[in-house]
């Protein structure tokens, strides 16, 4: 790229004075930047490693956390469904008979009406007590 | 485009440039700080393990921002004024030789704006082209160029005035 226009032929006499100048020589030798930059090396190598040991530690501690934790025991609600006995009830004989005597009766009306109710011998319709056994009684 | 670095070419790097550069990083930190600041620059190269595309104005552009790194932590910790005060010593090498009186020329430098004393220092000592001064300072070549022009007009007013009183 070439230069943006040329400098005053004044100032070209002034640069060529100034550049007589040195700059300071530096304190610091080529040695010492080789040196600092081999420690520089050595410190990211340490860092390396010192990463790598605690990414390591982590994973020991998560192995052993897990291990510890599938050991444990773990406390939790458990349902437990009893099993409730059925009580089934025992008919006596009497009963069984009664029933069956009821449901003859109970079929016999819805068939026949009342008409089919069995005829009751000498009944008053329960208005007046029967008379006594034996009664009227002769002498 | 980047290639491996070689020792010998940073040696060469070393050798050439050094010098320019803390006297670069000068404008911003003091003399121990400057060395510092270029040392740190090259030990960055070398752990990189790759040669810059263009070697010279990375080193350069590496130096400016290390410097003004350097130089606004010192201001944090409110260290700068001492740091500076403290360390008297010059930019450029006394030499009986030279009729320039180096501590005139480097009082005439200093109280340049700092912009344009960054390109005069480019420009004077590192041997950069406007172009790559441009580049290393971010700036477009016209505008380093102007600050440039400028720069050298107020050093000429500065430096003839002790001409003028010995006539």
């Amino acid at each position: 790229m070439q230069e943006p226009g040329m400098i005053d032929p004044r100032d070209r006499e002034l640069v060529n004075v100034l550049q007589q100048l040195q700059p300071a020589p530096m304190r610091t030798s080529r040695e010492q930047i080789w040196y600092r930059a081999g420690l520089e090396a050595g410190r990211r190598r340490v860092k390396v490693w010192r990463g790598v040991a605690a990414v390591m530690m982590l994973a020991a501690g998560a192995a052993m956390w897990a291990r510890l934790g599938a050991r444990g025991t773990a406390e939790r609600p458990v349902l437990v469904r009893q099993e409730v006995p059925v009580v089934v009830g025992v008919e006596s004989e009497e009963e069984r008979a009664s029933a069956a005597a009821y449901y003859r009766l109970r079929d016999t009306v819805a068939q026949d009406g009342l008409a089919g109710l069995p005829r009751v011998e000498g009944g008053n319709g329960g208005a007046a007590p029967s008379a006594p056994r034996g009664w009227p009684m002769e002498f | 485009m980047t290639q491996p670095l070689r020792d010998a070419t940073v040696a060469e790097l070393f050798a050439a440039h050094s010098q320019a550069l803390q006297l670069y990083a000068r404008q911003w930190v003091g003399a121990v700080e400057a060395d510092d600041v270029v040392q740190r620059v090259f030990v960055k190269m070398l752990a990189s393990g790759r040669l810059p595309q263009d070697a010279r104005t990375w080193l350069f552009r590496c130096v400016r921002n290390e410097a003004i790194g350097a130089w606004r932590s010192a201001r944090r910790r409110g260290r700068r004024e001492q740091a500076v005060a403290a360390d008297a010593s010059e930019w450029f090498e006394a030499r009986p030789e030279i009729l320039l009186d180096a501590r005139a020329a480097q009082s005439a430098l200093e109280s340049l704006p700092d912009d344009q004393r960054e390109v005069v220092m480019l420009r004077l000592w590192s041997g950069l082209t406007l172009a790559e001064v441009a580049d290393v300072v971010g700036a477009a070549v016209s505008t380093v160029h102007a600050r440039y022009q400028a720069a050298l007009e107020s050093l000429r007013k500065i430096m003839e005035v002790p001409c003028k009183n010995q006539e």
